[in-house]
């Protein structure tokens, strides 16, 4: 019987993505927009500029795909559903949005823009010069910093992402679920 | 009057637990682990996994040990109320009474009162610091965990 009315019940995937590509794309738009305004920039020494305030946006942006996810599942299907569901259309919606984003990235370090990555690598070293650390400093800090673009840094950003950004959606499919959908 | 209660989505209750509790644990920086270089620390392990998520500007930030937390002091308030509550969430069903209590429109309050820090700060109202952000920061954590302990943990209210 429990099985039949799981059967029964309409797919989330359209749902998540929807909320998945909406994200991604304005994700992509507010980083690369960050990068941009970080190379028209002179490298000052400061760990934080308008280009990283633009960087935050993508945060909160990042962590409204469970919240569009479970809302667009919940008003066009007209169905409730428990919070566990609420919260596994909100972790996919977060992995997908970041897969994409992702995508977006290398697509646009790779076709439009290619030379992209290694400015901002070079933008970093004067920054840091710029913040008078020494050599030995510098080399630290870029052993410990993947190289734009590369493989590694890519992965890493990756993985990363889809950990942290997967659990913010996860929580924020918690809170759409008990908003848009609750059983109550 | 006594509440007996019985948890639901158990699995769920716990990893939110465990993530939250690491999530918190890195983002107070490289510094819990031992004294570290102020600008070796912008550049740790920590803040490469925060910075999709936070500015990161050290001088919105609290530091340990030398060390610059990972996130600023307002996203610190929101790890650490949110994971204290959540943690804490067993004790606060069996203790008070919860129902009828608006959670949403704390949840909402908490956000327009984060909105309007913001705000009020970037068109020179006024000037908030670490202090008032790790408040702000705290309560929209706590209201955020607040507002899902009914779906996890259902009251029953018994007669003595």
């Amino acid at each position: 019987m429990e099985m039949e009315n799981e059967m029964n019940e309409p797919s989330y995937w359209p749902s998540v993505f929807l909320a998945g590509v909406i994200v991604a794309f304005i994700m992509s738009a507010l980083g690369l927009g960050s990068g941009y305004m970080t190379l028209g920039s002179e490298p000052t020494g400061e760990t934080f500029s308008a280009a990283s305030f633009l960087g935050i946006l993508v945060c909160l942006i990042a962590g409204i795909a469970g919240i569009i996810a479970t809302r667009h599942y919940a008003r066009e299907h007209d169905v409730t559903f428990p919070i566990g569901r609420g919260a596994l259309i909100g972790f996919l919606s977060g992995v997908t949005a970041v897969t994409i984003s992702t995508l977006v990235g290398l697509l646009w370090t790779a076709v439009i823009d290619p030379n992209m990555n290694q400015a901002l690598y070079d933008w970093q070293i004067m920054n840091m010069e710029a913040a008078n650390m020494t050599e030995e400093q510098i080399e630290m800090t870029l052993k410990f910093t993947p190289k734009p673009g590369s493989m590694m840094a890519v992965l890493s950003q990756f993985g990363i992402g889809l950990v942290v950004i997967g659990i913010f959606n996860l929580l924020t499919g918690m809170i759409g679920a008990k908003v848009f959908a609750s059983e109550e | 009057m006594n509440a007996t209660i019985h948890i639901e989505h158990k699995g769920l209750y716990v990893f939110v637990l465990f993530a939250s509790m690491i999530l918190t644990i890195l983002a107070l920086g490289p510094g819990i682990f031992g004294a570290v270089d102020p600008v070796a620390s912008i550049h740790s392990i920590q803040h490469q996994i925060f910075n999709m998520v936070c500015h990161q500007d050290p001088l919105r930030s609290f530091s340990v040990n030398g060390g610059y937390m990972a996130v600023c002091s307002r996203c610190i308030g929101i790890y650490a109320g949110f994971t204290i509550i959540w943690l804490g969430m067993p004790w606060i069903a069996r203790m008070f009474k919860l129902e009828n209590v608006p959670f949403l429109q704390l949840f909402i309050g908490a956000i327009m009162l984060n909105l309007v820090d913001v705000f009020g700060n970037l068109i020179q109202f006024w000037t908030n610091t670490d202090g008032s952000r790790f408040i702000f920061g705290i309560i929209f954590g706590v209201s955020t965990a607040l507002l899902l302990i009914n779906e996890f943990f259902k009251q029953k209210m018994i007669e003595d």
